[in-house]
């Protein structure tokens, strides 16, 4: 022990202990620029809204603002209707998406690749766009009004119909992953044990995707509760908790009362994400890995069954799309079924045309700063073996927005950056802001798609590399990135899109001169143009569609040259 | 007692000081101390978890002790990060760059990088070297296992480093091909006479490429030795039950230099003093099957339970008499067998010769 | 410290990329959409050094903005808000008295009385309802023709109007309501009227476009967008209930503490001027000058008689009051509002 040198506790927390080469030194300083980049982009917002919900008048902090969202029967009323709406949509999609997705997964229906994309079309439009499709087709004017009888779209069902369509995919693909992961041997060893197929399910299938159907469970609950797109154009005199926080932020500018209602919104997210995380943990350690890719075998009884589901799902949410498309050409409905294009012609509202280009740039730029951003901060974490803590953060980060509500980060931001004591306050109602915004909300998906993508490169380029003498940033430059190119074209699609759809944090944030298409639908339909916002919404849609189709063929084409 | 080595006055080339590196509770390496003479090809042996892999790890600067020191050619490498050290590296997994062509792999570390009719030259030279000459252009998606691990020598071999580090280089390749490329390793490695330190956990890889073995075991160093020493004098029960097979037999100490097994009374070298109990060690192929019975020191009877075709050897199941509830576990060559055919329920005089008998502190394994 | 500095470099980058330029004024309005571009080609065509950055928001939210803003006001002029939210902000000290050029040819009780005026009128717009004949035939309803019709039993989940606090609209017939019929009689009216309203809607134009559509056969809204409507082709009639149309001005006001005080003025000049007053004709029957407006088709000769007296001092110091109220009798009904 003649010759122990400690590791000193300061080079331990600042990640390696190394003696600090330059290398070192600009590993380290990337790692804490991006630990300070996603506080500023996250974590300083969402303390804001803490901040913001526990300031009193007096300057003193207590929970007065509390007391009088608890006192006020309007919001507690909207609490109760935003869970009963949540929790109806949730076990409704749930058995849905499920049965779909066996179908997809456990079927030999034909053209179940259509099908799939089909159950994904919704992720490109804005949870608007299935809004004004329910008006046209069980509005009071509505195709199909005689199907509701006496009753009302507005409201309740109106609101449990649009969300349907705006869950269903995101409970899909995560139905489908749960099923993906079957193991055949055990489905060969309950028959020759002679049970039946319903046996079958109910006790490999439904226990195998029991953590999917919970995961999916918490996501569309989570979802619902937070959306205001929705209710905002079918919710009629149904007031949720979404809209009543855009309502006092907005309409009343009661900062206080909107940050109580944001953390109420935050609540469930949280407590979601927990349980998710949860069990995910127990859920890892129950799949092995020598587990035998299951591939359904000749049953015509069960084809039939799946593909009358496949069908008829599809065909609602087609017709949830596809109405609104259709009703944006339509003259003067219902008085005037003239085809027109009319409608498209933005001059008459606030923005024209320019909301549409904003729409565009913001999108773009949220692909192509969201992109890197998500990719380096991924690399830092998975690859550099310096600033251990700081790593650790950054991967907090990163997951955290998955537990943040679009509708309370944009709160977040607006009571951040919005303070006038915060430099940083030039930026509000910028564009520049928006895409900030919308990077940080959707950071976690994009961070996962990297991370995985990462770990999947041999752990030793790095090592290798270092023993060449080579530094980090030319193996990231000349190897890793070029790998993980496809994987980047993907983070960059899913940021474009969200970019294109999203409105739940960006309605706290835009100015008239940075409103987007997304947003601009909720104020055209403010005033009544329903049709207009109809085409608004039908050119996101399309705009959302041809560039995921483009995306789709720049990474096929990598992938074919990678072969 | 601590096994020293005995080459760490000697000015060695790589030189490690109680090196002592914690997970947690959890002790991965507890004062491990190393040299490496100048082109010495060195093994690092043990199971998994022993703690070679960190070893191997703190050399390269992929990961820091918590104390402890070392040394490069007596510059003090501790804490440096591992491109200021001075060695290549090949992992088991190859880690070759999927994205780059062989040639672009092996010159990936060649400075500066615009003088490429330089490193064009270099990397000819290394593929003849490692036997791919002219595969420049392909990918490392074309090549198999052992042509992938040929190129990742090659371009750990680039730079002429002073020390190559090999991780389990040949774990990841089929039987036949390993053979083939530890041989072709080991050549390598005396002609370009750079310092090598490879981990493995195959004890028989081990004595046939190094020429030294390091045993390990719990973040310890065992033994180190030369494959001769390590096999036929393991320094502890450990590395005699890891290197080869073993029989063993529990004795108890006569004197200095006799032992009683059973009933009989058993010659050896030395016995160690500690206490009354002790393990004796023999390896199969020592045993040795008399045609006939003679009153000899060591010899004894026993009855053959089993005979097993093993290839070039033919394996024997002996129940000895006098020893209740032991098995021995002999090989005998083809010839002798050609000589004195065996078959099971036979008695058979053995011996047990007593320059090969070596007795160890009862420990409970 | 380095940290600090880099956010305070970036902070002023964005802020000088940000502001206006020398000739820019922000303009908080709660004109329609479709009523902003024409009015400011007019006053660009006049001012064209000075550029306009508009903030536009239905009435309440717009008021509830500028009061949010009181200590950091971010609006320089105020063009096109109702007289009476004005009157909340004058009370309220935040606007700037100024008498544009034109203010002698203003009729008297359309501007501030107070000398020089902290806001002048523009034009009057007033509550219409608006009923879609085709459908009201589809379901055998009669034509209403009084406030009083509204709350007959037929007309049941047929009604929408605008919700008073976010709509300038929903505003002007809640307060004509009380200040026509009295305090207790005008809330017993609207509980009456409530039981058959189907829903409170964020503006004031959209009752009267939904009605248009037949969503819902009647809405109560303004008798521009009624006008504009009809002139489309949509089934509707203009209803000017019998017991008289609230009304409410729009208005223009600096805000005091402007950094753009000469551009202001400019502006608040051209609001007040026939140039302006020819294109708020366009849009509406009633204007702050007399002389200027011309006849339109769908809105009757004898339209400005119709307008009850309108106290806007009081309907600005009750507002908040009323607004309470309301909420506290209707709210659990209101629709999803801004």
């Amino acid at each position: 022990m003649s010759s122990v040198a400690r590791r000193p506790l300061l080079a331990r927390l600042g990640g390696f202990g190394q003696r600090a080469d330059g290398e070192t030194r600009v590993a380290q300083g990337l790692v804490w620029l991006w630990v300070a980049l996603l506080a500023v982009l996250l974590g300083l917002p969402l303390l804001a809204i803490l901040g913001r919900a526990l300031l009193q008048a007096d300057g003193g902090l207590g929970f007065g603002h509390f007391g009088e969202v608890l006192d006020s029967p309007g919001l507690m009323h909207a609490t109760l209707n935003s869970f009963v709406v949540s929790l109806t949509v949730t076990t409704i999609v749930l058995p849905l998406a499920f049965g779909f997705a066996w179908a997809l997964m456990r079927s030999r229906v034909v053209g179940r690749a259509v099908f799939r994309q089909i159950a994904l079309t919704p992720l490109l439009a804005p949870s608007l766009m299935p809004a004004i499709s329910i008006v046209y087709l069980f509005g009071n004017q509505g195709m199909l009004k005689s199907w509701l009888g006496d009753g009302s779209i507005y409201g309740f069902w109106g609101i449990v119909l649009g969300e349907l369509f705006y869950t269903f995919p995101h409970a899909l693909l995560i139905l489908v992953t749960a099923l993906a992961s079957a193991d055949a041997r055990l489905f060969e060893a309950a028959r020759s044990m002679g049970a039946s197929a319903w046996r079958q399910f109910f006790t490999i299938t439904l226990p195998g995707a029991r953590y999917g159907l919970l995961s999916a469970g918490l996501v569309v609950f989570t979802l619902v509760i937070t959306d205001f797109g929705v209710p905002k154009v079918v919710g009629g005199n149904y007031s949720v908790l979404a809209v009543e926080a855009y309502k006092q932020v907005i309409g009343q500018q009661n900062f206080e009362r909107g940050a109580v209602v944001g953390l109420m919104l935050l609540l469930p997210a949280v407590l979601a994400f927990v349980l998710e995380r949860r069990s995910a943990r127990r859920q890892q350690a129950a799949i092995t890995a020598r587990a035998v890719q299951y591939t359904p075998g000749h049953d015509p009884l069960r084809d039939v069954a799946a593909f009358g589901l496949l069908s008829g799902v599809s065909v609602l949410l087609l017709a949830l799309l596809g109405v609104g498309i259709v009703a944006s050409f339509i003259g003067y409905w219902p008085y005037n079924l003239k085809l027109t294009l009319d409608h498209y012609d933005f001059s008459q509202i606030d923005g024209g045309w320019a909301v549409y280009f904003n729409s565009l740039e913001l999108a773009t730029a949220t692909a192509l700063v969201g992109t890197p951003l998500v990719f380096l901060g991924a690399y830092w974490v998975e690859k550099l073996k310096v600033a251990g803590a700081g790593r650790q953060v950054l991967r907090f980060f990163a997951m955290l927005p998955m537990a943040v509500p679009g509708l309370v980060l944009g709160l977040g931001y607006v009571f951040f950056f919005n303070h006038p004591d915060n430099p940083l306050n030039g930026l509000y109602g910028s564009l520049a802001l928006m895409v900030v915004c919308t990077v940080a909300h959707y950071y976690t998906t994009a961070h996962l798609t990297a991370a995985t993508a990462l770990k999947q490169l041999d752990n030793e380029f790095e090592a290798v590399a270092a023993s060449l003498k080579v530094p980090f940033w030319v193996t990231l430059r000349r190897v890793t990135l070029p790998i993980c190119l496809p994987a980047l074209v993907d983070v960059a699609r899913y940021f474009f899109i969200a970019g294109m759809t999203t409105v739940s944090a960006l309605i706290f944030l835009y100015s008239p001169d940075s409103s987007v298409s997304a947003v601009a639908i909720i104020t055209i339909d403010d005033t009544g143009n329903t049709a207009a916002a109809a085409a608004m919404a039908t050119m996101v849609v399309a705009t959302s569609a041809i560039v995921s189709i483009l995306f789709s063929l720049l990474e096929a084409w990598m992938m074919h040259r990678r072969r | 007692m601590k096994p020293a080595d005995t080459i760490l006055t000697a000015s060695p080339y790589l030189a490690v000081h109680g090196l002592t590196r914690r997970y947690g509770a959890f002790t991965a390496l507890d004062n491990v101390s190393l040299a490496l003479r100048h082109g010495e090809f060195v093994c690092l042996l043990g199971p998994s978890g022993c703690g070679k892999t960190t070893l191997l790890r703190q050399i390269a600067g992929l990961d820091l002790p918590d104390s402890g020191r070392i040394t490069l050619q007596d510059r003090d490498i501790t804490r440096l990060p591992p491109a200021k050290r001075d060695y290549g590296i090949v992992f088991q997994s190859y880690a070759l760059f999927p994205n780059l062509s062989v040639a672009d792999n092996i010159a990936y570390g060649l400075t500066p990088r615009r003088e490429r009719a330089r490193h064009r030259e270099r990397v000819r030279e290394l593929l003849d070297m490692v036997g791919l000459p002219g595969s420049e252009d392909k990918y490392p998606s074309q090549l198999s296992g052992g042509q992938q691990q040929r190129v990742a020598l090659a371009r750990a071999l680039a730079t002429s480093p002073g020390l190559l580090l090999l991780d389990e280089p040949l774990s990841a390749l089929d039987a036949r091909v390993r053979d083939k490329l530890r041989d072709e390793l080991k050549r390598l490695q005396k002609k370009l006479g750079v310092t090598t330190l490879m981990v493995t956990h195959d004890q028989a890889e081990a004595l046939a490429i190094a020429d030294r073995v390091v045993v390990m075991n719990n973040g310890q160093i065992e033994q180190i030795g030369t494959p001769a020493e390590i096999y036929r004098r393991p320094a502890s029960r450990f590395v005699a039950e890891f290197v080869g097979e073993a029989n063993w037999l529990p004795a108890q100490r006569i004197d200095a230099h006799s032992v009683k097994v059973g009933a009989h009374r058993l010659m050896l070298a030395g016995v160690p003093t500690s206490g009354e109990a002790c393990t004796l060690f023999v390896r199969p192929e020592d045993i040795l099957v008399k045609p006939r019975w003679e009153a000899a020191p060591n010899t004894l009877l026993a009855r053959i339970a089993d005979v097993s075709f093993a290839g070039a050897m033919t394996r024997l199941q002996l129940l000895p008499e006098g020893i209740p509830g032991v098995t021995l576990t002999a090989e005998v060559c083809p010839s002798m067998l050609n000589r004195q055919p065996l078959v099971p329920g036979e008695i058979v005089p053995i011996e047990l010769p007593a320059e090969l008998l070596v007795a160890y502190p009862e420990v409970r394994a | 410290m380095q940290l600090k500095s880099l956010f305070a470099a970036t902070a002023v980058a964005l802020v000088s990329f940000n502001a206006a330029a020398a000739g820019t004024l922000t303009v908080y309005t709660a004109l329609e959409a479709d009523q902003i571009k024409p009015y400011e080609e007019a006053f660009a065509k006049a001012n064209p050094d000075i550029k306009i950055r508009w903030v536009r928001e239905s009435t309440g939210v717009i008021t509830a903005k500028l009061l949010s803003e009181k200590n950091n006001p971010q609006a320089d002029v105020v063009w096109g808000l109702a007289a009476t939210s004005l009157q909340v902000l004058a009370n309220q000290n935040m606007l700037q008295p100024y008498a544009p050029k034109g203010l002698a040819q203003i009729t008297p009780h359309f501007r501030d009385p107070a000398n020089p005026p902290k806001w002048v009128g523009m034009d009057v717009w007033a509550a219409t309802v608006c009923f879609n004949t085709v459908e009201a035939a589809k379901k055998g309803l009669p034509k209403p023709t009084s406030w009083e019709d509204l709350t007959k039993p037929i007309y049941k989940g047929q009604i929408v109007m605008p919700h008073p606090a976010s709509s300038g609209t929903g505003f002007l017939d809640v307060s004509a309501w009380l200040q026509m019929f009295g305090e207790k009689k005008g809330w017993d009216y609207m509980d009456r009227l409530h039981g058959n309203i189907a829903q409170y809607l964020h503006s004031g134009s959209k009752p009267c476009t939904m009605a248009a559509s037949g969503e819902y056969p009647i809405g109560i809204s303004f008798e521009y967008r009624g006008a504009q409507l009809k002139e489309k082709g949509a089934p509707i009639d203009l209803i000017f209930p019998k017991e008289g149309l609230g009304w409410d001005l729009e208005a223009t006001a600096i805000m005091k503490g402007t950094k753009n005080l000469d551009a202001a003025k400019k502006l608040a000049d051209f609001a007040a001027s026939r140039e302006a007053m020819e294109q708020y004709d366009k849009n509406y029957a009633v204007l702050a000058m007399p002389g200027v407006a011309k006849q339109n088709p769908f809105i009757p000769a004898d339209y400005s008689k119709r307008l009850v007296k309108n106290n806007f001092s009081w309907a600005a110091q009750q507002r908040d009051t009323i607004l309470t109220e309301w909420s506290k009798r209707y709210e659990s009904k209101a629709a999803p509002k801004n």
